[in-house]
């Protein structure tokens, strides 16, 4: 059952909203109606909201930090020259959840190569932390068999100090991770086995960065996504060995190799 | 250039008494010293405060630059031929790879490293989050990057570093940390008649009349202090240190440790000396021993990396040398697992190390292994699979058969076979060149 549902209602303000592209890596703001218009996948970061009633200086503090620390690390984790991601910011935006995204809506955003979609809520303090709400939506695992929403809620102390923020803001390495599994899902269906080589050295980072991000004890979701990673994983790999229009290196790996990253050795 | 810069120039590259260089110039005509081995390029840090304020220089981003550009000058000038310089203008001009394109396209290429920093800042009320990025790389045209070149047989095999460009965390500095940036900033921008505050001076761009592009080289140093002398004869003492009330900026900003460690690995390099390689490993490890390293894991990774190769160099690459060097390299690999790189360069170095053994054998599964699994980390990385290649060509070659062990057995025509599946490999659609590309500075043969 997904906590979405628990979430306030809140307005989605979609469409009319004038929202900006920002050129990953540059600063040349455009209005997300070009969105169409742009090749390229693309993660889209919507709005960081309070949840009703909570709008102390603190909050804002902790809204205004996340909103430039998501675009921070949004424009900047692909570390090669060519980047890959365009960042699509979308300000006013923020779905109700799961109801935003009807299979049409959905099917919609996959075809536009939108890989990534966040945003998320945070609320006053309670017994001594705030809660802060990151909703993640992996676009081309609609169609898997994991859902592609992932909600994660973190809990800075309250009374948090700037630096203690930092350190917490720091740690969301796994923001990418969600990016380059998605991408790799959506590369593989677009490409197949021509894409086995980028989505396997995504896959892999994704899973270093997740297993590191979800430790010591993953949620039932976060277990059923890793796994979900590693199955893919170990998919790629096998299907590199027998599929005649993969060409690449996968296909040559030693069955020592393949089995310590099958997880199970199911060969 | 006017000839008053070309003969400053020309005196950086000939007098062994001038150390260092130190410039500001705008991102829109960038400039350099030529003929340095070694250059910091400190861009302003943008505001990201709001959209409106990312579209200009930022008075306190250029603040910030102009304190880490003057301690990093005085932190690399024991490296020699060293140059820092201050970039100027709006975040549309000054976007890092468009101002190094400008310079590639203006000096002739050179095996000197450039060392790029630049950030953004973000105010909260009374508070100001500050992110550096840095990359560095030579100054050539499609630099294939740092790598280790260990020759095994009558090949190379090869190990680069994990990544040379680099995201920082956010790090916090508050309201009176601001001021202090300020103050100090304008105390460091006075040219003293002494190395003492209290003697008389004037503002460093006072020496600069008509336009002329600020433009200094250090003659001499002393504590916080660095002794300059202008293109237009003049000279005085600045104040380098960059400090916030009682505590260095170096600690606040621990990338700037990085930074000059990079710079340092470039000096290193150029003049491969014991006390250069140990001023280099000094602010790597000063770096990996901040209490925020291991929010940047992938640069906590590559120092590692550059501290092996440092470590190699200066012990003349002796088996103690590789001894050490191998942890170096297995931690990093253990810090990013997932990174192609770091896991070969690992592995070359530690098969090296049994290779140079006299009589040494190498198990063949076990070593191709390792290789194999840097390739399925990254498949499209074709170093791993190329060192993998030539230990196939190698185990192949009578001459060197013996140096294998073979469990489970392998036949000749088995090693060919799979040589030439690896060498039908396909790559982005186009058949693999399993070739190392030529570093810039090729690494010195091992002794």
């Amino acid at each position: 059952m997904s906590l979405f549902r628990y979430l306030p209602r809140l307005r989605f303000l979609g469409c009319a909203v004038l929202i900006c592209f920002v050129k990953a890596g540059g600063q040349e703001p455009q209005l997300c109606t070009q969105i169409n218009l742009v090749t390229g996948y693309k993660i889209v970061l919507d709005d960081i909201k309070f949840s009703s009633g909570s709008a102390s200086e603190q909050d804002k503090q902790l809204m205004n930090l996340l909103n430039f620390q998501l675009r921070s690390r949004l424009e900047s984790f692909d570390d090669e020259a060519t980047v890959r991601y365009h960042l699509i910011r979308c300000n006013g935006r923020l779905p109700e959840g799961e109801a935003s995204f009807p299979p049409l809506t959905m099917t919609g955003l996959v075809n536009r190569d939108v890989v990534l979609e966040i945003w998320g809520e945070i609320f006053g303090p309670a017994q001594g932390t705030q809660r802060v709400f990151l909703n993640y939506v992996m676009m081309p695992l609609s169609s898997g068999s994991v859902s592609p929403f992932l909600q994660r809620t973190y809990t800075p102390k309250a009374g948090s100090s700037p630096d203690e923020i930092v350190e917490w803001l720091a740690n969301l390495n796994e923001l990418s991770a969600y990016a380059r599994i998605a991408r790799a899902v959506r590369l593989l269906a677009l490409k197949g086995p021509t894409g086995y080589d980028s989505a396997k050295a995504d896959f892999e980072t994704a899973s270093s960065d997740l297993h590191r991000a979800f430790a010591p004890n993953p949620t039932a979701s976060q277990k059923e996504l890793l796994t979900f990673v590693s199955k893919r994983k170990c998919e790629v790999l096998q299907d590199a060995r027998t599929n005649s229009e993969y060409k690449g290196p996968l296909r040559l790996l030693p069955d020592t190799i393949l089995k310590r990253e099958c997880t199970g050795g199911n060969l | 250039m006017n000839g008053m810069q070309r003969c400053l120039i020309l005196s950086l590259v000939l007098s062994p008494t001038i150390a260092s260089a130190g410039m500001i110039a705008q991102c829109n005509t960038p400039a350099m010293f030529a003929a340095s081995p070694v250059t910091v390029l400190v861009f302003p840090y943008v505001d990201y405060t709001s959209e409106e304020s990312s579209r200009f220089e930022s008075p306190v981003g250029t603040e910030l630059a102009g304190l880490i550009h003057a301690d990093t000058l005085l932190a690399i000038s024991p490296f020699g031929h060293v140059a820092a310089i201050r970039l100027l203008g709006n975040p549309s001009d000054c976007e890092p790879s468009k101002v190094l394109g400008q310079l590639l396209a203006r000096y002739p290429r050179h095996n000197g490293g450039i060392v790029m920093i630049s950030g953004r800042i973000f105010r909260v009320a009374s508070d100001i989050y500050i992110q550096s990025y840095v990359s560095f790389s030579r100054f050539a045209d499609k630099d294939p990057g740092e790598m280790v070149q260990l020759p095994v047989g009558d090949s190379m095999l090869v190990g680069k570093l994990a990544s040379q460009t680099l995201t920082f965390p956010p790090r916090h500095v508050s309201e009176q940390d601001l001021g202090q940036i300020r103050e100090r900033f304008s105390r460091e921008n006075i040219v003293h008649d002494k190395p003492d505050e209290l003697s008389p001076g004037k503002p460093l761009l006072v020496l600069f009349p008509n336009e002329r592009r600020p433009l200094y080289y250090l003659t001499d140093s002393e504590g916080d202090w660095f002794h300059i002398r202008t293109q237009t004869g003049q000279e005085g003492w600045i104040l380098g240190r960059a400090m916030l009330g009682r505590e260095s900026l170096r600690n606040r900003l621990p990338e700037m440790s990085f930074v000059q460690g990079v710079a340092g690995y470039f000096g290193f390099r150029s003049q491969p000396t014991s006390s250069r390689a140990e001023l280099a490993t000094a602010d790597l490890r000063s770096f990996e021993g901040s209490p925020s390293s291991d929010t940047a894991p992938l640069a906590l990774a590559v120092s590692k990396q550059l501290r092996g190769m440092i470590q190699l160099l200066s012990q003349n690459q002796s088996n103690a040398a590789f001894d050490g060097a191998n942890l170096l390299f297995a931690e990093a690999t253990k810090i990013v697992p997932s990174s192609s790189n770091a896991s070969n360069m690992a592995s070359v170095a530690s098969i090296y190390r049994q290779w140079k053994d006299p009589g040494g054998r190498l198990d063949f599964q076990k070593t191709v292994e390792q290789f194999w699994s840097s390739v399925s980390a990254d498949p499209e990385d074709k170093t791993a699979l190329t060192n993998c290649w030539i230990i196939f060509q190698m185990a192949r070659n009578a001459q060197f058969r013996p140096r294998f062990t073979f469990d489970p057995p392998l036949s000749d025509e088995d090693l060919s076979r799979r040589t030439q599946q690896m060498e039908d490999v396909q790559l982005g659609g186009s058949r693999v060149q399993l070739a190392h590309s030529t570093p810039v500075v090729p690494w010195p043969k091992p002794q």
